[in-house]
């Protein structure tokens, strides 16, 4: 039987975080939560890449560096794009929706559909 | 210099760098630049042609750590496609009043972007260019800004974003299971991966996000949204169906020839790709809006071409077929929602029925869009009959065999539905939407445009021996494609197409519309989850 903390390891963590924000995604009919589930899965994807690749007691790829633990440097590096885009993303998600809400009056998937339908 | 980063920085190195100019001066900049751009594409065409695929890493790094660009057959026939079509497009647009700036910009960036990810051979590459060009698609389907194309833009950004979740979370998967990123050496190391089930759900993450990209069956509900949006600008729709949607298609393929030294997939995706071919017609022939018609058949189409890429082992004739209508299907679809673009202006009608007559009263654009419908249903002679021809090929004598002549016989109903515009007698519609423009004809400029397509889509099949030689270095007897027996079918087809829309389709009409359901942004999250599911479970009941 494993412990909680290594249940609780940053792996485990970062795609129950993911299916959180999937069930998210599913489920809610408000817009802005239905942005931030999209925001939710991202981190989950973020957090899964900057773990992983981290075996303990590897040697630093580059160049010599102090006795601390060493993990794999690539996906991190890949993972600060990933976060600045994530970070547009949402200003762009958010524009949008101000745009729409100002348009509709609701931030409810449905009722904005059915306001739609009814013009 | 191998021309492979510029063709991708030129565009939007022009545009970011031009910006401060006026409209004029820059509209100038932009189609010097896309001049520039054909050469430096067509260039790149002969290069690989001659000179067989060019490989280069960024910046000098070692493979596997910088980022890979690739031109092969396949890849450089589509940079062409795009270089091409966005310098059509730009002159198509001159004289319209929403070409301001921003517009421009975004539009030469979306060819930067779209070339890029053609070229692209690093995986998470792909996914920044990929959530990039999401981004600025969503601005420019919303670029009219009015009536309801805030919402559709707000569905597809949703949807797209989640799926690069999906697609990120899966590079995670890839990069842990086989420590590279670079889609050549994927290839070598999952063939050597020993057991082959690791990979599975990497997989299918990444799929799930491309097959979002690639509006495959239950996932691409954004698309008509996106293509069809009733006020996004023609040209835009005309890149979206031509070239924007081939770029998710093409790392479909990509992917499947990467993945399949370990995973068995085709089966499965040869049955996505029919369930896609047929609710996309099934929904394209109830369509009451030009544009939204026109986005469904483009889902069947993508199916018909999921079907060709999958229907044979990699380079069998089948799949050059699926490749081949890629190209087809890009040239048709754009020509018709130019057309389409150009009869909602005159008659100010978004509703198929309002319009009637459009041979007599445009009588350039109608016969380029007689071209147009004559090629997207698969008339022998034509660029797409040809293709269609050849995703057949490798199912002939065989139960899917029927399936293609299914899709194309609603094909044809959708079709029959679309071209009752041609006919009849131009009359002001009764409820103008927008205010109609019914004095002004297209510009000379815009016809010549649009025949030059028109054109192309006839020629493309006349000449699909030498086209086919020139594009994939094959070698193939396209005859088949204009046999008697072919021509019998197809005769029956229309003929059945005809008898189906007069005594079943259009009476029905009316009443499919009553019981049609709205669908909610929940149900296209769900089609995303079921999705993923149905393709790791497969992967796990098969490998």
């Amino acid at each position: 039987m494993p412990s909680l903390s290594e249940l609780l390891s940053a792996q485990n963590v970062s795609i129950l975080l993911f299916f959180v924000g999937l069930l998210g995604l599913v489920t809610q009919k408000n817009i802005v939560r239905t942005i931030i589930s999209v925001n939710v899965m991202d981190v989950g994807a973020i957090l899964f890449l900057i773990t992983v690749n981290y075996t303990p007691g590897s040697l630093p790829p580059i160049a010599p560096m102090g006795d601390g633990p060493v993990a794999d440097p690539l996906p991190q590096a890949l993972m600060i794009t990933a976060i600045v885009i994530g970070i547009a993303v949402s200003a762009v998600s958010l524009a949008v929706f101000i745009a729409l809400f100002r348009r509709y009056g609701s931030a409810d998937w449905e009722t904005v559909l059915k306001r739609i339908r009814e013009r | 210099m191998t021309g492979l980063l510029p063709t991708i920085l030129l565009p939007i190195t022009l545009g970011a760098v031009g910006y401060f100019l006026p409209r004029r001066l820059y509209q100038g900049l932009l189609l010097a630049g896309q001049a520039a751009q054909v050469v430096l594409v067509t260039r790149l065409f002969v290069m690989v042609r001659t000179g067989g695929p060019i490989r280069v890493v960024l910046a000098d790094w070692p493979e596997g750590v910088g980022i890979a660009l690739q031109a092969d057959l396949l890849s450089s026939t589509l940079v062409a496609l795009a270089g091409w079509f966005f310098l059509l497009m730009l002159l198509f647009n001159t004289r319209k009043l929403y070409m301001d700036r921003l517009f421009q910009f975004l539009f030469v960036l979306l060819q930067g972007l779209l070339i890029g990810l053609f070229l692209s051979g690093d995986l998470f590459n792909i996914y920044v260019l990929l959530e990039l060009s999401t981004l600025v698609i969503s601005v420019l389907i919303m670029y009219k800004r009015n009536k309801q194309t805030i919402y559709d833009g707000m569905v597809y950004l949703m949807i797209n974003l989640a799926s690069m979740s999906f697609m990120l979370l899966g590079i995670g998967f890839v990069y842990r299971a086989l420590g590279t990123l670079d889609l050549a050496q994927l290839a070598r190391r999952i063939a050597e991966v020993a057991n082959p089930r690791s990979l599975i759900l990497g997989f299918s993450l990444v799929m799930t996000g491309i097959g979002v990209k690639s509006a495959l069956f239950l996932l691409f509900g954004w698309l008509p949204k996106a293509h069809g949006a009733p006020s996004a600008p023609a040209v835009v729709s005309a890149i979206l169906s031509g070239i924007q949607v081939k770029a998710g298609l093409y790392l479909f393929l990509r992917l499947i020839v990467t993945f399949e030294t370990a995973i068995v997939l085709r089966p499965f995706f040869l049955v996505v790709g029919f369930l896609t071919a047929l609710t996309g017609v099934g929904l394209a022939m109830v369509q009451h809006r030009i544009k939204s018609l026109l986005a469904y058949s483009t889902v069947s189409q993508i199916g018909l071409i999921v079907v060709g890429l999958t229907a044979g082992a990699a380079g069998s004739p089948s799949t050059w077929g699926g490749v081949f209508h890629m190209v087809n299907h890009a040239v048709v679809k754009a020509l018709l929602f130019l057309c389409a673009g150009l009869v909602i202006h005159v008659y100010g009608t978004k509703e198929l029925s309002q319009v009637r007559g459009v041979l007599r009263k445009m009588p350039a654009i109608g016969l380029a869009m007689a071209l147009g419908i004559l090629g997207i249903i698969g008339t022998p002679l034509f660029g797409a009959g040809v293709s269609k021809y050849f995703i057949g090929g490798g199912l002939s004598a065989n139960p899917v065999d029927w399936g293609i002549l299914l899709v194309n016989l609603g094909t044809s109903l959708t079709f029959v539905k679309f071209g009752h515009m041609l006919f009849g007698r131009p009359e002001i519609p009764a409820l103008v939407v927008d205010g109609g423009d019914h004095s002004r004809q297209p510009d000379a400029f815009t016809r010549t445009i649009v025949v030059i397509l028109g054109a192309a889509t006839l020629l493309a099949g006349v000449f699909a021996q030498p086209v086919i030689a020139l594009l994939f270095g094959l070698d193939v007897d396209a005859s088949g494609a204009w046999s008697a027996q072919k021509i019998l079918i197809y005769a029956v087809t229309i003929a059945m197409a005809v008898l189906l829309y007069r005594f079943v389709l259009a009476p029905a009409t009316e009443k499919i519309r009553r019981i049609s359901r709205p669908v909610y942004f929940a149900d296209y999250a769900l089609g995303i989850l079921v999705f993923f599911a149905a393709t790791t479970a497969y992967g796990y009941l098969a490998g």
